[in-house]
Order: structure tokens, then C-alpha cells, then sequence
């Protein structure tokens, strides 16, 4: 079969109306100015600008952030990183677009790890390690992480009685019903919610009742009977009205944050770092009144992998001043970097070590349960070029069941058996 | 000469139109996506959408919101427009308010409907149940959504449609309508064998716009369900983005695009070619 590639056809084609020279400047993007470092990624300006800036200075460089929202920032990376030549010296990726197909798009980074070592890699968790390899090669540096916990809001726990945090899952799920009741001013409490009924959003609910959607060694699992019993739970739950009706199409975080700030839910499954957000006293009506916990395992079982989904530092391959970039990424993943950004922007430190750290330990109250959780962390599918459409049949399975077009049985038969057709093409 | 002066009109027009097009019809018969190279597959891209029972379901969830939409606001304006004509007491007043939903951005007035039809807290919502109405439960049925949709479309499209029919009957001699009413004409008589006829070139204008338009209906439904739930209020737009911006499968979402061209193309051409006889029997 001829290999065509999509940029010759395009060339071709204004070469043919335009002639060679235009149809050149076409393709070749404009130079940014000689003392601008370019990074497309507007979270290291919200996670970590001031330490960003430290090394800039240093380098008598002036930073130039790209930023977008997430969708949007990950089609202008893999755009700018198809062109010719682009003037994006490093960018950052959320790991769950990173895939086999998409790592060509970006330098392997054991080359520039050996000959300029960043202080300690081993030290960065393993599994956000791993989660960034392909082939035996680094493609990214982990440099913040989201990781589920069990946010509470302890004022309702209160009202209705409720003294202890969950020890076990069985006794979240418990809660969850106790704690949907109306308050006395007539606000709706729904006692357990999550972000969506998406598999970034469920999976650490699943993975409690010993599930798993597709497991890292590519098997997909999702007709398996924990997972029935876990749809056919939350079947439950949105029948009952713990969870609210919205929940079918959330949009996250703006919706359940507001939920969680009104005291209109009592319980969620979001990443620590939200507490802050939960109990921002401009903002919240319970600002003293949210505490975090880590997710506890079900009685008689260990817990299982704690969901995280976290950012890292990419090279595209064809940017221009890779060791410029390289030095970038050595500098915002040393410890100290990786502190001061949990330190100076609540961000999650991606070095188990930084947890230790006083600094971290006074600045998060979670910090031990969070160290605890981003110990057995993984991210809620392996990386796999289809992994987008294999997260939205489970979307519109868990969907379909909530409104009763179909069983828990039959939805999961159906999205386990179109995801092992995808896993083959 | 004369090719020398037109010719960068049209190599820009090529450039803006003529290869984006090719590009994107050559893109269609290919499988294309990043950090891989493209292979040419044929019209196995065309055979999958054509074999994806949701792509049909979204063809018709489009089709059915359009064509409400579509006859919703042409048969309001020509009502509306009517009533206006006339010398209506705070008629400025009514014209402006009409055309405010044009001056709200399309994203703030989406997420504000969102807001105001929450299934349990949205104000709309609540004061429906306080009627003893029930609710609409939009973020559970697919009928419901797909009204909503219709409904906030017409809301924030209606003055396009108003505007172009309002002038027409404005401009129309009312000379005619007196002849009319002298020949013992009442006044349904007069509308539909004067006024409507007269205004009638207009109005197929004003359909085909709104079909073309209405057809690349997107943001309702991206904005309000993302299609769903369960992929239940999908349209051939939202398809579109999925294939190309969520799972970066760009030869199915160029050929859905094309499909969508076609089907544009059909249906403007039914009216296009009504409008001809119209205008050849009247010449």
C-alpha cells in the first residue's frame, strides 16, 4: 500500500496555485524572537510560574506560555509537532493522550537523561514513569498529578448523625445513602457524586468493587461481574437520587464543584488537590468544613491502584533548541521545583519524597494520605491509540443503564466486546 | 486581459476554497491521523459511517430538529411580521427585543439556557413543576433534549429569519392589498393569495439559508448533552467533532463532512430549483 504523506499533498497542491516559494512559507511557521522560550501549556504557568520564571532569568529568557483548554491544547500540540519545523520549545501532555501512535511525534528522552542527567528520575513515582514509556523509551517527565481521594463535608456528616469517617468502601457506600436526605432550608443533599459518568470519573469507584476497564496488559475486563455489580450499583444510586439527575452530563469541574460548595452533595471521588477549591471561603458556603481522605478498600481486601491522571514535559521532535528544553524539564523536576510548586500552587508533587519534605507536609493537611495513594497509583486506561473511543462507548454504556435503555448485563457485554474489536484494528 | 486583472480573486479563491476541498475529499478516502503516516484506504471511511447505526441516528435527530426549526421560525416571522407592519403601538420596542438574542454570544447564552433548565435546581425547570407541568427532563430523554434544542435554536436564530421576512413584507406595495380588499377579498384571502405569494421568493431564501445553517447545528448540542446521553442526541456535527477533534480519526470526519455537503447540497438544491420555477413562471 503507497504511503502518503498529508503535508507532500498539501504542498503539492499550493505548489500547483501558488507556486514553489509561497507554497514553502505555507508550511514553515514563523520564528518566535530569539530570547523567547515558548511553552505550550498553560498549567506550568498555573502550577509553577514563579519557578518557570527562576530558570528563565537564568537563561536570559523571556517565557511565552500557550495557553488552552485541554482538548484544544493537546490538537495545537500534535499540530504544531506534525509541521516541518515548530517554534514550541517544550509543551506538556496529559497522560491519557499519549499513545503509540503519538510518541512519534515526540523525542525519546533517555538520550539527553543520559548525557545530562535530571537529579534523582528514579526518584519521580514509577508508575507515572511508566505510564510515559513506550517501547522501552521515556517520552515524558511527570511533573504534577491529580490523585483521587474521598472528599467529605463534615457539617452534613453531622446532621445526619454521621461521627467517623468511612473506614471501609462498604461503609462510603452506606453513607452515600444516609447522606441523601433534604436539609432544613429545603437544599437537596445527594450523598456520593463523582465528575461524570466517564471512565476517568468512575474508575476509582470501579476499581473498589474489584473492577478494572481495561487492565494494563490490554485485556478488557469490563463484562466482568465486579464491574456489573458496580454499574448495577450506580444504577441504584441515580434511581434513588444520591446521585443527582445532572450527573448524566456534568461538565467537570465547574458543575461539581459547585455542588460540592453549595452543600448540595455530601460526598465526592475527585483528586485532593480539590479541597482547596471545595473550601475556598469566597466561594463555599462550608469553608471550614471539608476534609479529604484516601478512598478505603473494601473490608478484607487491599486497596487497589489508586486513579491518578498527571502531566508531563514532552520534546517535540521537531523542535529547535532541544537542549534548551531539556535543561527546562531538569530544572522544573528537581525536588526543590517539584516542592516549591506544590508549596507556592497546591500542586500534586509528583516525587514521593517531596511529601516529607515540612514544607509540603504544613502546606497539605492530606499530604500522608495523598504520599499513601500516589504510591499505588495508575491512570484510569493504558495509553493506546484508540483509547478516546474506547472511553466513550464506556461513557455511553454507564449512560444507557442510568436512563434504562439497558441492563448493567447487557451494556458492559456490549462495550467489552466493541473495545476488543477496537484493540484489533 | 481580462483573465490577467480576475486572476488573484481567483487563485485566492482557489487557495481558500478550491484546495482545502481537494484536500479534504483526499483526506476522505484515507486513514489519517497524528504520528502516523496516511494510508489510503478507498471509501472504506464512507462504508464505516454509512454502517454506524449512530451516524443514521444522528442524521435524523438532525433533520428532525432543522426541519422544526426551520418551519418553527419562518411561519413566527411571517406572523409576527404581519402583526408588525401594521402601525403596532411600541413597535420599535417589540423589533428590538426580537433581535436581542442576536447580540448574546452563541457559548454564554447556551450555558445560560443550561443553567436555567437544570433538571434540579434550574429555575425553568422548578417553575414548570410549580405549575404542576412536570418536568423537562432533558439530561434523561432524548425527545425532551432534542426539544430543547429546537426551542434555544429558534430562540437565538429567530431574528435572522424575522429580519429577512419582515422586510419583505414591508416592502410589499400596499397598493395590491387594497386592490385585493376591493375585489371583495377577506383578510385570509388577501394573505394567502397576495401577501404570501409576493413574499414567497423571500421566504425560500430565508429556508434555504436556515437549512444550510441549521444543518451545521453544533453547539446546542455539544454545549447542552455532548450528544448524549448514551449518543441518543447526537448530530451530524457533533459526529464530525468527535471523529475528528476527540478521537483524531480524520478520514471519517472528513467524509462525514462530506456527507454532510451532500446533504446540504440536496436539500438547497430542491429549494434553489423551486425558487427557479417560481421566478420563471412569474417572469
Amino acid at each position: 500500500m503507497r504511503q502518503t504523506n498529508r503535508r507532500s499533498v498539501l504542498s503539492g497542491m499550493a505548489a500547483t496555485f501558488l507556486g514553489a516559494p509561497l507554497a514553502g512559507s505555507l508550511v514553515t511557521p514563523a520564528r518566535a524572537a530569539e530570547g523567547d522560550f515558548r511553552i505550550l501549556g498553560g498549567a506550568v504557568q498555573s502550577f509553577g510560574a514563579s519557578i518557570a520564571q527562576a530558570w528563565a532569568d537564568s537563561h536570559n529568557l523571556k517565557l511565552e506560555y500557550i495557553s488552552l483548554d485541554v482538548d484544544s491544547h493537546h490538537t495545537r500540540l500534535f499540530q504544531e509537532a506534525s509541521l516541518a519545523e515548530t517554534t514550541v520549545d517544550v509543551s506538556i501532555i496529559l497522560n491519557r493522550f499519549l499513545s503509540d501512535n503519538i510518541v512519534n511525534l515526540f523525542d525519546p528522552l533517555d538520550a539527553y537523561q543520559a548525557a545530562n542527567p535530571i537529579e534523582n528520575l528514579d526518584g519521580i513515582s514509577a508508575g507515572l514513569r511508566q505510564a510515559m514509556t513506550y517501547g522501552g523509551k521515556l517520552y515524558g517527565v511527570p511533573f504534577r498529578h491529580a490523585t483521587e481521594g474521598l472528599h467529605m463535608n463534615t457539617a452534613l456528616l453531622k446532621e445526619r448523625g454521621i461521627t467517623e469517617y468511612p473506614k471501609t468502601f462498604e461503609e462510603v457506600l452506606d453513607y452515600a445513602e444516609k447522606l441523601t436526605y433534604k436539609r432544613a432550608d429545603g437544599t437537596q443533599v445527594s450523598g456520593l457524586i463523582f465528575e461524570g459518568p466517564t471512565v476517568a470519573s468512575l474508575s476509582e469507584y470501579y476499581r473498589n468493587f474489584g473492577a478494572e476497564f481495561i487492565t494494563p496488559d490490554m485485556q478488557v475486563k469490563a463484562d466482568a461481574p465486579e464491574m456489573i455489580a458496580a454499574i448495577t450499583q450506580l444504577q441504584k444510586f441515580f434511581a434513588d437520587g444520591v446521585l443527582p439527575k445532572a450527573f448524566l452530563n456534568f461538565v467537570p469541574p465547574a458543575d461539581t464543584n459547585n455542588l460540592m460548595q453549595q452543600g448540595r452533595a455530601a460526598m465526592i471521588f475527585s483528586p485532593f488537590g480539590r479541597t482547596f477549591v471545595y473550601a475556598d471561603s469566597k466561594a463555599s458556603k462550608f469553608p471550614n468544613d471539608m476534609a479529604v481522605i484516601a478512598v478505603p478498600p473494601r473490608a478484607g481486601h487491599a486497596a487497589p491502584p489508586t486513579k491518578t491522571e498527571f502531566w508531563g514535559y514532552v520534546i517535540p521532535k521537531n523542535s529547535t533548541r532541544k537542549d534548551l528544553a531539556w535543561d527546562f524539564i531538569r530544572y522544573m523536576s528537581s525536588l526543590e521545583s517539584i516542592v516549591q510548586m506544590a508549596v507556592q500552587y497546591g500542586n500534586g508533587p509528583v516525587r514521593p519524597a517531596a511529601y516529607a519534605d515540612p514544607r509540603v507536609q504544613k502546606a497539605f493537611t492530606y499530604a500522608d494520605a495523598e504520599a499513601a495513594a500516589i504510591a499505588n497509583a495508575t491512570p484510569p486506561l493504558p495509553g493506546f491509540p484508540q483509547s478516546a473511543k474506547a472511553a466513550d462507548y464506556f461513557t455511553a454504556a454507564v449512560q444507557s443503564v442510568l436512563i434504562g435503555a439497558s441492563s448493567a448485563e447487557d451494556a458492559m457485554k456490549d462495550v467489552a466486546s466493541q473495545t476488543r474489536a477496537l484493540l484489533k484494528q | 486581459m481580462p483573465y490577467l486583472l480576475t486572476a488573484p480573486v481567483m487563485i485566492m479563491l482557489g487557495c481558500i476554497l478550491l484546495v482545502p476541498s481537494i484536500y479534504v475529499v483526499w483526506m476522505s478516502l484515507n486513514s489519517s491521523s497524528f504520528g502516523v503516516e496516511s494510508n489510503w484506504v478507498g471509501l472504506d471511511n464512507y462504508v464505516r459511517i454509512l454502517s454506524d447505526p449512530v451516524f443514521w441516528r444522528s442524521t435524523l435527530n438532525t433533520l428532525i430538529v432543522v426541519n422544526i426549526v426551520v418551519y418553527v421560525e419562518i411561519v413566527l416571522a411571517i406572523c409576527l411580521s404581519l402583526a408588525l407592519a401594521r402601525n403596532v403601538i411600541g413597535r420599535a420596542v417589540i423589533i428590538s427585543i426580537i433581535l436581542m438574542p442576536y447580540a448574546v454570544s452563541e457559548v454564554a447564552a447556551i450555558v445560560m439556557w443550561r443553567y436555567m433548565f437544570e433538571p434540579d435546581v434550574g429555575i425553568v425547570n422548578y417553575g414548570l413543576e410549580w405549575l404542576g407541568l412536570g418536568q423537562l427532563n432533558w439530561v434523561v430523554d432524548r425527545w425532551h433534549a432534542l426539544f430543547l434544542v429546537s426551542l434555544l435554536t429558534i430562540w437565538q436564530s429567530f431574528p435572522f429569519t424575522f429580519l429577512i421576512i419582515y422586510a419583505a413584507v414591508k416592502n410589499q406595495p400596499r397598493e395590491t392589498i387594497e386592490a385585493a380588499f376591493v375585489d371583495g377579498a377577506n383578510r385570509f384571502q388577501a394573505f394567502f393569495n397576495v401577501t404570501l405569494p409576493a413574499i414567497m421568493p423571500v421566504v425560500l431564501v430565508a429556508v434555504i439559508f436556515r437549512y444550510i445553517f441549521g444543518l451545521r447545528l453544533f453547539s446546542e448540542v455539544w454545549l447542552l448533552t455532548q450528544g448524549g446521553p448514551a449518543r441518543l442526541t447526537e448530530v451530524m456535527a457533533t459526529y464530525l467533532y468527535r471523529y475528528g477533534f476527540r478521537y483524531q480519526d480524520f478520514g471519517v470526519a472528513a467524509a462525514t463532512a462530506l456527507i454532510m455537503l451532500v446533504v446540504s447540497l440536496a436539500i438547497a438544491t430542491v429549494y434553489v430549483r423551486w425558487l427557479y420555477l417560481r421566478s420563471s413562471k412569474i417572469g
